[in-house]
């Protein structure tokens, strides 16, 4: 018989008689299932975590923050300065008026709609060309704010989590009586995370003068960014920095990020190595049991090498079959599931995304997992003397 | 205890398959003892009664402040002890992500360390720290992840509080603070003196993050909590006022049901470790049946052959938790340097009485079907098959 088809000559045969063992070949579909799950579970929500904090950003538009200031709250840009900003060179212009929308940030305290904590919430207060500056946002039900007015539009995902805010309703702040005249979605950014409302109001109500947090500006294309910056970092009257919108993103994720990884790795490599030890014990003792029949099959002419495959096959299936399960009923369970935390300062609110990537990350970790632990006992399993086996050693 | 040596000899029957269940267990039990403090930690599970500390917050926004004269008034009113204020003061050590492994405060040095009894700090280091102005205490885990020593100077970038020269602020080290014996408390924080911090910065003087202090009488925070707000109602800033542990378990539970999520990792982890010694004690017992009927056939009772079987079960899964938590114990040590955020955990007395009792449950659950047909084990059956 060919290599070939002693091969599969065995492995059909372990394989039909998994039911016999139907037990201890479920402890590694199980084993392993349990460390995809988590493994993907965790992946989803990181995937989704980044998407909404870069959803928003874009190479062509830039965030401009006083010098030294990390993230929109601490920021300040006087008045003046953002007059002096806006009329730099390498600004997008819609006729003749510069696309750049001076805002100002600080972050509320709101009750949550699924317990009874409160949680912090951006509320951005926005200027008139805001809405040109963010074109994906949308107005999806109730209208836009009038400005000079203390009226206030809340995300979608503001809207999902949190109590009270729903069209025509209204919210005390700060010994002022805000309405709530509308609901904007922002392509599932971070700005869907925010409520917005008249720049003015905002800074009379909470005392910020004549400051913006941030200016937030169009590019005609990303590769003008240089020279914007030069020109901000050449004007003497000004201590500002400029990032793209990706990147500023992408830094004000970093530390949540960096605990999702901590926690991820170190939960997935424990479980990891304890299903490992899973998939030895049943490999090991499937060997076992079988030790006669493989004895047998050795004597017959089969080679030790399709032997090791046998093993080693039967072990991935199992895995395979533990991956794929996982990995499908994380998908069922979670898959669009609206979750939210905390951002850099403030709740931001994803949605968690299970992607066939993911999947097949997970799928890829089972099969690894269901080799590593059948290597040893496959090879043990090549080496038994056969006389002794048979003689019922 | 007379049959130890025939338990441990039937346990080591198959040392690698003993081995491989315990290894396993061990793993979850690990994992019970690294992930329970963290979801008790998030669930606020270690909630201590009779809280004495509480803070003042402005009512509606973590970004407002409150004027630093509340803390005299706070200080007037009825039933409170000691009141001291604490300003968030941000800035960037080294980089951003070095910069979130600790928070820096400014603080009032000697209300401050007095209402935290929670903190040491030598009697020295404290007078030391009242006296230099640009004195700051550090925790000792950023002292040991940053190698920092007393008389050590350390600048620190402004991201909120620009200071009058415009340059970045320096500070002195003066005192390392530890946590008091058994308490589990954040040293991740670094504290710089108020006044300096007041006088040299350029905006928002005289403003301040919280106010915390401390009652005589436990049984009166409510109260006391309720008068303050009503005393600040309809001022320049409204207060809200609370424990300090349900405000912290507030700012901790906006990262999410994180309790939650770890606690249904562990529920996995342990539903696969039943099924996996179910699994081995069941074969364990079938491959044995022959041995056990000889003991019977000397004269071993019913009985005894199932707590036989059962004791073994019970040594193998308690001594894997033992270790397992054991382990778990030694490895939190290290948790800040995976994921610095987050504050100091520690493997209480509670905690480890949970695993061992689940490890207890565990046995009983998979090794009593194998225990019961071992008792039921029928001499003539057995030694024939």
């Amino acid at each position: 018989m060919g290599l070939l088809s002693q091969l599969f000559a065995i492995t059909v045969m372990n394989l039909r008689n998994i039911p016999a063992r139907l037990s201890s070949s479920m402890v590694i579909v199980v084993g392993i299932g349990g460390v995809v799950a988590v493994l993907v579970a965790l992946l989803a929500m990181a995937q989704g975590f980044n998407t909404t904090m870069r959803g928003a950003g874009l190479d062509d538009r830039v965030i401009i923050l006083r010098a030294g200031s990390n993230s929109e709250i601490n920021g300040s840009i006087s008045f003046e300065q953002a007059s002096i900003i806006s009329n730099k060179p390498g600004i997008l212009k819609n006729s003749e008026e510069p696309l750049i929308a001076g805002e100002t940030f600080v972050s509320v305290n709101m009750e949550k709609r699924d317990s009874e904590s409160s949680a912090n919430v951006s509320f951005r207060g926005v200027s008139q060309n805001s809405f040109q500056v963010r074109p994906e946002v949308t107005i999806v039900d109730g209208r836009n704010i009038e400005f000079g007015k203390f009226e206030i539009i809340v995300g979608a995902g503001v809207a999902t989590h949190f109590k009270g805010l729903e069209v025509g309703s209204t919210v005390d702040l700060r010994n002022a009586q805000w309405t709530v005249v509308g609901v904007f979605d922002a392509g599932g950014s971070i700005q869907d995370s925010e409520i917005w409302t008249d720049a003015q109001m905002l800074n009379s109500v909470f005392g910020r003068g004549s400051t913006y947090s941030s200016m937030t500006a169009r590019l005609p294309s990303s590769a003008d960014f240089d020279q914007l910056r030069r020109a901000l970092e050449s004007d003497p009257r000004l201590t500002v920095k400029i990032q793209r919108e990706t990147e500023f993103y992408a830094a004000q994720s970093a530390t949540t990020q960096q605990i999702i990884a901590g926690v991820g790795v170190t939960v997935i490599s424990i479980m990891a190595i304890g299903a490992i030890f899973a998939v030895l014990n049943t490999m090991y003792s499937a060997v076992s049991v079988r030790s006669v029949e493989i004895a047998t099959l050795r004597s017959l002419g089969f080679g030790r090498f399709p032997i090791v495959v046998s093993v080693i096959a039967e072990s991935m299936l199992l895995a395979l079959l533990g991956g794929v399960v996982a990995g499908l009923l994380t998908y069922l369970c979670f898959n669009g599931f609206a979750a939210s935390t905390m951002g850099a300062n403030t709740q931001v609110s994803f949605e968690i995304m299970v992607t066939p990537q993911l999947i097949a990350t997970g799928i890829a970790l089972a099969c690894t997992l269901g080799l590593v632990g059948a290597l040893f006992p496959s090879v043990r399993a090549s080496r038994q003397s056969l006389t002794g086996v048979l003689r019922g050693g | 205890m007379k049959y130890f040596k025939l338990i441990t000899a039937s346990l080591w029957r198959k040392p690698l398959r003993t081995t491989l269940t315990g290894a396993s267990l061990l793993i979850a039990f690990m994992l019970f003892g690294l992930l329970e403090p963290v979801a008790q930690l998030f669930s606020g599970g270690t909630q201590a009664s009779g809280e004495t500390r509480l803070w003042v917050a402005p009512r509606h926004s973590i970004s407002d402040m409150l004027p630093v004269h509340y803390h005299q008034q706070v200080q007037q009113i009825e039933g409170v002890d000691t009141a001291a204020h604490q300003t968030w003061f941000g800035g960037v050590y080294i980089d951003a992500v070095e910069s979130s492994t600790f928070t820096r405060w400014a603080i009032t040095p000697r209300e401050f360390m007095q209402i935290n009894p929670q903190l040491t700090l030598p009697e020295e280091q404290l007078e030391a720290f009242i006296n230099t102005r640009t004195g700051v205490i550090v925790g000792r885990s950023i002292a040991q992840r940053y190698n920092m020593e007393i008389g050590d100077r350390i600048p620190i970038t402004a991201d909120i509080w620009h200071n009058q020269d415009g340059s970045q602020w320096e500070f002195d080290i003066v005192g390392i603070y530890d946590a008091a014996e058994g308490e589990t408390v954040n040293t991740t924080r670094l504290f710089i003196n108020y006044d300096f911090f007041d006088e040299y910065r350029i905006v928002g003087k005289g403003l301040v993050s919280n106010i915390l202090f401390t009652v005589h009488d436990s049984r009166q925070t409510a109260p006391i909590a309720a008068s303050i707000d009503a005393r600040f109602a309809n001022s320049e800033m409204e207060t809200y006022t609370t424990t300090e542990q349900e405000y912290v378990l507030n700012q901790i539970s906006q990262l999410g049901n994180i309790g939650l999520i770890v606690r249904a990792i562990m529920g996995a982890v342990f539903f696969t470790m039943l099924l996996l010694t179910a699994n081995t004690m069941s074969q364990a017992v079938r491959e044995r049946s022959a041995e056990l009927a000889v003991l019977k056939t000397l004269g071993f009772s019913d009985n005894s052959v199932l707590l036989i079987v059962l004791a073994e079960a019970l040594l193998l899964a308690l001594t894997a938790a033992a270790t397992g938590l054991g382990l778990a114990a030694y490895l939190l040590q290290f948790g800040e340097y995976v994921i610095p955020q987050i504050t100091t955990l520690n493997l209480n007395t509670d905690t480890i009485l949970l695993g061992l009792l689940v490890a207890f449950a565990l046995a009983l659950v998979v090794g009593l079907p194998p225990a019961v047909r071992a008792m039921r084990l029928n001499i003539a059956d057995a030694l024939v098959r």
